[in-house]
């Protein structure tokens, strides 16, 4: 198996064939096996409709991609949707079973998988998002974080390689919020999880390890987050870089490079 | 929408609670059938006593039973009364041409009257002792046969069981809806019927596109997941028959029995 567990070369895509408009066009990157890579851009920028190319929704006009080396086309992407799994944004319409157990059980139903064995992941899954007392739960009634660990569970089941979140913590509160980006960390470290998030929220992008900017379906800029937000004015920052930029502004003697919160704190306590 | 009774689950642990729901669901269909074997006064007794035991093991307030029939009331009093008015034979009480009041008419009467709450008393007893989704799930198991027809069984039941689950998110919606057109000054359940027929387009158009984005984003979900119509599906939710099955069986068909023994040969009434 390569390195690489995602590999764009060259996806174009268009929702409307009569405009010569694309979606996506032309695009490229790869994603290592382990990595967290976050997907960023303004609203129309063609996010969402990555990751609806990347889970087989829907298909290029032209360009490959690869998941494991395996080409996503109509009649693979039934197999391959076993490695690849997709968390919507709004959790309500993404249930399908009326309790948590039998929501996370769905996929594997799908698979005909006996039922000891359905039994066995279910459970492990459960317990990997720390979910296991609601498994009789009706989904509905959870928590915002709480639904989305269900919908983590569902997809854990299948034991996949890669994870698409897209915008997957837009309506989780701060607190939720990091509570299941350090959940998806750790499975990510470790089953050698490869995630993919989408998002337009830049706090949750610096937790990433590599940042692609997609602007208007084109790969803008991709690299380590302090590259990015160093290089990138126009981009939203996070909290922690809008922080050194003011206090840059007010003449404090701030190094003038990206920094993450730890680093801040030391800088701001030492 | 509170008001409605058929078809709400009450959770409970009584011993009607714990029978299969297959069970559960012949024996109710059976009784509707059984009731037609009854045709003299202490039939009707006997059935009474059956019907009033199994709400007692329900362990169901009579209160909500009472309440399942209100909505039905005007229905089998209008029937009640064809009976009573249009039955002619034994003592005649009051004569009006083809009107007439007779004790048949009035035995008759009370007959119906009993048919129609004794079904609604025990169809009630399922529902409220039976998830919904178990009597899916039962539903699913009976109509298997139908298969050899060619008859798309495990949709249906997969079908049944979505709207189940979005039943109360819909009612949810429908609630924020009218809450927002409140917010903007329309007052429901006031001014002629027209009137308020017009207040309710504005609660449905909005209702009508967020649903089909729903379907939308379930067909999605489900896609993502591996579902796929025609494949064969294992089943996590696993029903269980048990010895208490059997003898919810055995009761019902010694509740016929019962009947055939007590039942008037000939036909005194109709």
């Amino acid at each position: 198996m390569s390195m690489h567990c995602i590999k764009v070369e060259n996806v174009t895509f268009h929702y409307n064939l009569q405009k010569q408009e694309h979606t996506i066009a032309d695009l490229s990157f790869t994603a290592r096996r382990g990595e967290w890579l976050a997907v960023v851009g303004h609203n129309g920028s063609g996010k969402s409709t990555l990751a609806s190319l990347l889970v087989g929704l829907r298909m290029p006009s032209s360009g490959r991609i690869y998941i494991n080396d395996i080409e996503l086309k109509e009649e693979t992407k039934w197999e391959l949707r076993n490695q690849i799994g997709l968390v919507f944004q709004n959790p309500e319409n993404q249930f399908i079973g009326t309790t948590v157990k039998d929501d996370v059980a769905f996929a594997l139903e799908n698979q005909n998988m006996p039922y000891d064995e359905m039994k066995q992941r279910v459970d492990r899954a459960l317990a990997m998002v720390s979910m296991t007392d609601y498994a009789d739960y009706d989904p509905s009634r959870l928590s915002g974080g709480q639904k989305q660990r269900v919908a983590i569970a569902g997809l854990l089941a299948l034991h996949p390689d890669i994870i698409v979140l897209d915008e997957a913590m837009v309506m989780l509160d701060p607190k939720s919020r990091r509570g299941f980006m350090s959940l998806l960390d750790e499975l990510r470290k470790q089953h050698q999880l490869t995630i993919i998030s989408i998002t337009h929220d830049m706090n949750e992008a610096a937790a990433a390890d590599r940042i692609l900017v997609l602007k208007k379906g084109k790969v803008m800029e991709i690299g380590k987050p302090g590259q990015i937000f160093q290089r990138e004015e126009r981009l939203d920052v996070p909290f922690i870089e809008a922080l050194r930029r003011k206090l840059k502004k007010q003449g404090s003697t701030i190094p003038d490079k990206y920094m993450t919160e730890d680093e801040m704190v030391w800088w701001l306590c030492r | 929408m509170n008001k409605l009774i058929l078809g709400r689950y009450f959770p409970g642990g009584s011993l009607l609670h714990r029978i299969d729901p297959r069970a559960k669901l012949l024996a109710g269909i059976s009784f509707i059938f059984i009731l037609f074997i009854a045709n003299n006064w202490i039939t009707y007794l006997v059935l009474w006593l059956f019907t009033f035991t199994m709400m007692k093991l329900s362990g169901v307030s009579i209160r909500i039973y009472l309440r399942g029939v209100r909505p039905l009331i005007w229905l089998i009093l209008f029937t009640v009364s064809l009976q009573v008015l249009f039955t002619a034979g034994g003592e005649i009480y009051i004569d009006w041409g083809p009107i007439t009041i007779s004790s048949f008419g009035l035995i008759n009467g009370l007959y119906i009257f009993s048919r129609f709450t004794m079904i609604i008393f025990v169809s009630t007893v399922v529902t409220l002792t039976t998830k919904p989704i178990d009597l899916t799930d039962a539903i699913n198991y009976l109509l298997q046969p139908l298969k050899r027809l060619k008859l798309p069984v495990d949709e249906i039941s997969l079908m049944l069981a979505i709207a189940l689950r979005f039943i109360p998110i819909i009612l949810d919606e429908t609630q924020k809806v009218m809450d927002a057109q409140r917010a903007r000054g329309t007052v429901f359940g006031e001014g002629s019927l027209p009137q308020q027929i017009k207040k309710i387009v504005p609660i449905f158009v909005p209702l009508f596109v967020s649903s089909l984005g729903r379907a939308e984003d379930m067909a999605n979900a489900m896609e993502v997941r591996g579902y796929q119509s025609n494949n064969p599906r294992s089943s996590f939710r696993r029903l269980q028959w048990q010895k208490t099955d059997i003898a919810a069986l055995f009761a019902m068909v010694l509740l016929a029995v019962i009947l055939f023994i007590l039942r008037t040969e000939g036909h005194h009434f109709h």
